[in-house]
């Protein structure tokens, strides 16, 4: 059995004399679909910059491919969370996709035409090729998301990191990203953070709940099952909010 | 008018006050781009006060003026940016203090040097009609170098400015490019300053740039116009200065206001009638808006 792609051994991370991550132990299997799930606040974001390496643990070793994070997070293609940053600035959508294809070894170098033509093949997979030349201000929110995924694809990641991919996404392009990250699964391992289980859980094969500490990491293998752990995992957090969201999920799994 | 025109330009202190004033244009159109769209103006504020401190360590200790501002500022500037790159939230704040330590660092320094009487108020409002030629050459070095700079850069800068963390996580070196930019800001702050003075470097650090973000698709779209337009304000502001016989940075400087204001109320105007627009349209089409698809 081949070693696990991301390992994460007894990893503790905090700032501003907060712990936020609390001797989390993660491993991800190559090809695997993880949901992450948890409370706001609960590290999910910060687990993610964990392991990326644009955070240093404070203890515990974080593995990528083998290799220390901050030496493997070109293998990792990273869609953020909040894709309205920056929104005056003067950009194209071609030219943020194109910010995938920087790398340290390629300094003096401009964008060749198979950049830009990778480029525009992810931008065609995510069915947006015709906005390449628009503003990225310009765009609504679930077209922006779509952009930044296309960015991550065209770095040809072995990794996906999406933080709340759907947020600003209608439901009925939220099952055709999910499909399409299904497809994108048969090649690359998937870690995916978000708060709507319900509608993510029967894509996934595995979910790991984080609140601080790594409460659980399992396979999804029924909804109900999945269910029943997420409440498990969100009664024992402090976030009322939460609480009621997927309080309301169980009963309607429950009806 | 014409004649009018031909008549100033006769002047050697008229030509050499328009190339000064383009070249400025030149400059603070790229390095203003960066500084608008990074969100760092207060920081360039804090440089370019903060080098009157450096302006009375060259006269206090007897060095070569250059090495005073261009050492002090770009030591302040290098700590400036240490401290944004560290807390952000914070920065503010040590940047005001920085700003004002600086600033009162000069006076004393100068009060404590026999002999000399810097006057602040050429140090704040530039002298751009008594530019001699040798400036013109050193703005014109700084003028190329940064263009070469910024151009041979431009997909790294583009990418620090636009999305710090993914250009980290693509492994371009951003610290070393964040503080490259400040040092260069704080060099060519300084060499602008003593030609045209703080004032009209800030103005034409931020309108012109600031007019320009909304207009550009692109970054570069950005810096090539703010150039142009940094440049119309500067001619217009001359020669109306040359007219009526005012003080040639103050004009300038009004003149980009001026510009500034009509901007924005061209911008008003657009909202208000894109508005009406829409308001006119959803009489007739009783279809609802779709907030998805609304342009933000």
């Amino acid at each position: 059995m081949d070693d696990p792609i991301i390992d994460l051994q007894d990893v503790w991370f905090g700032y501003n004399g907060q712990m936020i991550l609390q001797g989390i132990d993660l491993k991800v299997e190559r090809g695997d679909f993880i949901a992450m799930i948890g409370p706001n606040g609960g590290g999910k974001t910060t687990l993610l910059k964990v392991i990326l390496g644009l955070y240093k643990p404070l203890r515990g070793t974080v593995v990528v491919k083998g290799r220390s994070a901050d030496k493997a997070s070109s293998f990792i293609g990273y869609v953020p969370q909040n894709v309205h940053i920056n929104s005056s600035f003067p950009i194209t959508v071609l030219d943020v996709v194109l910010m995938g294809k920087l790398s340290p070894g390629r300094f003096f170098k401009h964008d060749t035409k198979m950049d830009r033509q990778q480029a525009m093949e992810a931008l065609g997979r995510m069915q947006i090729e015709d906005l390449a030349g628009e503003r990225i201000g310009e765009l609504s929110g679930g077209q922006k998301q779509r952009v930044f995924i296309a960015r991550s694809l065209v770095t040809d990641p072995e990794i996906l990191l999406l933080d709340e991919p759907t947020a600003s996404i209608d439901s009925k392009g939220q099952s055709d990203f999910l499909k399409l990250l299904v497809e994108l699964n048969k090649t690359i391992t998937i870690l995916v953070v978000s708060h709507d289980l319900f509608a993510i859980s029967s894509f996934v094969k595995s979910v790991a709940c984080v609140n601080r500490r790594l409460h659980y990491h399992m396979p999804a293998t029924n909804r109900e099952d999945t269910m029943n752990a997420a409440y498990r995992c969100t009664v024992e957090d402090t976030c009322p909010v939460e609480k009621l969201h997927l309080t309301s999920t169980k009963h309607e799994v429950a009806e | 008018m014409m004649s009018l025109i031909l008549e100033a330009m006769q002047f050697e202190f008229m030509r050499n006050a328009l190339l000064a004033g383009l070249l400025t244009s030149v400059i603070c159109g790229i390095m203003g781009t960066l500084v608008v769209v990074n969100r760092i103006v207060f920081l360039s504020g804090g440089i370019a006060h903060s080098a009157y401190g450096g302006i009375g360590l060259a006269y206090f200790f007897g060095w070569p003026y250059l090495v005073g501002t261009l050492g002090f500022s770009v030591a302040a500037a290098m700590l400036m940016a240490a401290i944004t790159l560290k807390a952000r939230h914070r920065s503010d704040t040590i940047i005001g203090v920085i700003w004002a330590l600086g600033m009162a660092v000069g006076i004393i320094l100068l009060d404590l040097t026999p002999g000399y009487n810097v006057d602040l108020m050429s140090y704040l409002f530039g002298s751009i009609l008594t530019v001699p030629q040798s400036d013109l050459w050193i703005m014109s070095v700084i003028a190329a170098l940064v263009a070469v700079l910024i151009s041979v850069f431009y997909k790294h800068w583009l990418a620090l400015s636009y999305d710090e963390e993914f250009a980290r996580i693509r492994g371009v070196p951003v610290n070393a490019l964040y503080f490259s930019l400040i040092a260069m800001l704080a060099v060519t702050i300084v060499l602008v300053i003593q030609v045209v003075g703080l004032i009209l470097v800030i103005a034409l650090l931020t309108i012109p740039p600031y007019i320009m973000e909304k207009h550009s698709r692109t970054l570069v779209q950005m810096m090539i116009g703010s150039c142009v337009l940094g440049a119309i304000f500067t001619t217009i502001g001359l020669w109306l200065s040359y007219l009526f016989n005012l003080t040639s940075g103050a004009t300038i400087i009004l003149v980009s206001g001026f510009g500034f204001l009509l901007n924005l109320l061209f911008e008003w105007v657009a909202a208000h009638r894109k508005r009406r627009a829409i308001t006119e349209l959803s009489k007739f089409e009783a279809a609802p808006i779709r907030l998805q698809d609304s342009k933000s």
